[in-house]
């Protein structure tokens, strides 16, 4: 069961922000996901690989060589904020 | 009550690669801010990640250094939380299946603490046992002074966002300040020997946290744990642990509960300061990075990466006193950096007197590298240049006295000690007949001290020693003068 306390806690991690009424709404959709999620619960996994993906695949590597990297006066421009080729953020400091 | 301090280490190590883990940007320290980035590790929509396979390849090299098993499929993680030195809002880690777990590390400890201790005195090592090594990307920088307009701002240079680190967790087997510090610096020379790591505390391209917690002796439950970080260089992750020791066991002392929190530490004034922490901060809902498939690693590429491992510093040094008969400790200090033992090495290479090189790099080099502040890659004697005159102090060409006198000199100037000694006019009196000359004068000047001397008084012989000496300005060769001496004294 999902509270509305956890969807408050979800949402402050993902720094969203939301109305009374969605915060409802999102509560009762989220039990709905969970429980139709469930239904997974059900099924004998004992002995079974864990499965990180779902497609076999061979790891594609990249050789160790340098590549062009961004011009930082064409990123900067682009920035929200920058200052002499830094990015600018409000301060983190405490 | 006497409390025993329980301490594990985590240590992040920046591999040596050329480009960053996932993208094709430099890793060059120093460069311009942001000038080494691209929309991969600034994390622009529609950018995929691709792993650089040195990257694997060096976290393989260090796993298998430190005994550690390593996973055939091991699985990038995302770790979220928003923080501005991470693009992405997360970063690509480890988690639950890391690249290897297990291994560990013989440490050299003077005081074994009881019952783990393994032997006693010089040798004596413990054993401490590493949880895992995982791969990740190092974050950006931040820096919070010194631009203009900095009032109320942070600037953020992401040329290290992306760079390859592995992580390497100890157990929490260590015991006191002094075994973190063991631990500490036989890791720094293995990742250098192992050519992954430069292992620069400074610079930031090995970092460690230390998670430190107190018990009453001979109780086996672990105390709360308090990790401390922001440690740059051997003296502060030691000076912190025992500021954070003395703390616990004094907060205890006093009733008061130990909080389990992140603590940091300042160098000045010495001490370690809570850093206010949210609960949330800890939520880092991993989860199976999606753009990246699992990190195969087969049985071949193992091998071959076993084959190409070079000699540790533990193996080196057996060798060192087995086959080149140094003393244990002579041995420990020369095999502690890669690169004294490489200086020791070329040497001998050149002039095979492994003692009498071992002696010269231990005494007189790293004593005058030390005044100085320097390393001994900016040494200015080179092996050539040290075993040459080694060779003329075992050629007789020059005397122990004398060649310390020329060794500064070479470690001033960079010139060679045949150039030295011959601009000097120093060459050592090796000719019989010009030591002969000197001893007849010598003789000739103090008759009585002769008949004195064959009369039995035979500790006139180092007066004797001394006044051709001071005759030569120390230049006689002192074996040649020595038979030379008796021979003439004895006619
Ligand atoms: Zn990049």
């Amino acid at each position: 069961m999902i509270t509305r306390k956890e969807i408050e806690q979800i949402a402050m991690l993902a720094r969203l922000e939301f109305s009374d009424s969605e915060m409802g709404r999102f509560t009762e959709q989220f039990n709905r996901m969970v429980e139709f999620v469930g239904k997974l619960q059900t099924v004998e996994t004992q002995g079974v690989e864990p499965t990180s993906h779902a497609v076999p695949l061979k790891t594609p590597y990249r050789e160790d060589k340098t590549g062009p990297c961004l011009n930082p006066q064409e990123v900067m421009n682009v920035a929200p904020d920058a200052v002499q080729n830094f990015f600018r953020v409000p301060k983190v400091i405490e | 009550m006497n409390y025993e301090p329980v301490i594990g280490l985590e240590v992040h190590a920046q591999l040596k690669t050329e480009t960053k883990a996932f993208c094709s940007c430099p890793t060059r320290f120093g460069a311009q801010p942001n000038t080494q980035i691209c929309p991969v590790c600034l994390g622009l929509p529609g950018t995929l990640p691709v792993l650089n396979r040195r990257m694997v390849e060096f976290a393989i090299r260090t796993a298998l250094a430190f005994h550690g098993e390593i996973s055939k499929d091991s699985v990038f993680a995302r770790k979220n939380y928003f923080y501005p030195d991470l693009p992405k809002g997360y970063q690509i880690s480890q988690y639950d299946r890391p690249l290897a777990v297990g291994g560990y590390l013989d440490i050299e400890t003077k005081v074994p603490s009881p019952p783990r201790g393994e032997g006693q005195g010089e040798g004596a090592t413990r054993r401490i046992r590493l949880v895992r090594i995982h791969m990740e990307e190092d974050a950006g920088k931040l820096i919070h002074e010194g631009i203009p307009g900095s009032e109320g701002s942070s600037f953020v240079d992401y040329n290290r966002a992306g760079v390859p680190l592995i992580e390497i967790v100890s157990e929490p087997d260590l015991r006191s300040p002094e075994e973190a510090g063991s631990y500490l610096r036989l890791l720094r020379s293995v990742v250098q020997y192992l050519d992954v790591c430069d292992g620069n505390m400074e610079e930031g391209s090995l970092r460690c946290d230390a998670n430190v917690s107190v018990r009453p002796e001979g109780s086996e439950k672990y105390g709360t744990k308090v990790e401390v970080k922001n440690m740059n260089s051997f003296k502060s992750v030691e000076a912190a642990i025992q500021y954070e020791i003395d703390r616990q066991i004094q907060a205890i002392a006093a009733g008061e509960r130990i909080v389990q929190e992140t603590r940091l530490w300042d160098a000045d004034p010495q001490k370690t300061f809570s850093m206010r922490s949210k609960e949330e901060a800890h939520d880092y809902r991993y989860f199976p990075e999606p753009d990246l498939i699992p990190v195969m690693v087969d049985a071949a590429w193992i091998e071959k990466v076993q084959g190409g491992l070079p000699e540790l510093p533990d193996a080196k040094r057996r060798r060192f006193v087995e086959a080149l008969e140094l003393s244990h400790y002579d041995a420990s200090v020369l095999v502690s950096s890669k690169s004294i033992a490489d200086f020791f090495e070329k040497t001998i290479a050149i002039y095979n007197k492994p003692k009498m090189a071992s002696n010269w790099i231990l005494s007189e080099l790293l004593r005058y590298l030390h005044e100085e502040g320097r390393g001994i890659e900016q040494s200015r004697v080179t092996p050539q240049l040290l075993a040459e005159m080694l060779r003329m102090i075992g050629d007789g060409a020059l005397s122990g006295k004398m060649a310390k006198e020329i060794f500064k000199e070479v470690y001033q100037t960079g010139a060679s000690a045949v150039s030295i000694v011959e601009k000097k006019g120093l060459k050592q009196v090796t000719d019989e007949s010009a030591i002969a000359q000197v001893i007849d004068q010598v003789l000739a000047k103090h008759p009585d001290k002769v008949q004195d001397y064959k009369a039995g008084k035979e500790k006139l012989f180092g007066f004797f020693v001394g006044e051709v000496m001071k005759a030569t300005r120390g230049q006689a060769n002192p074996q040649k003068l020595n038979t030379l001496l008796k021979t003439k004294l004895s006619s």
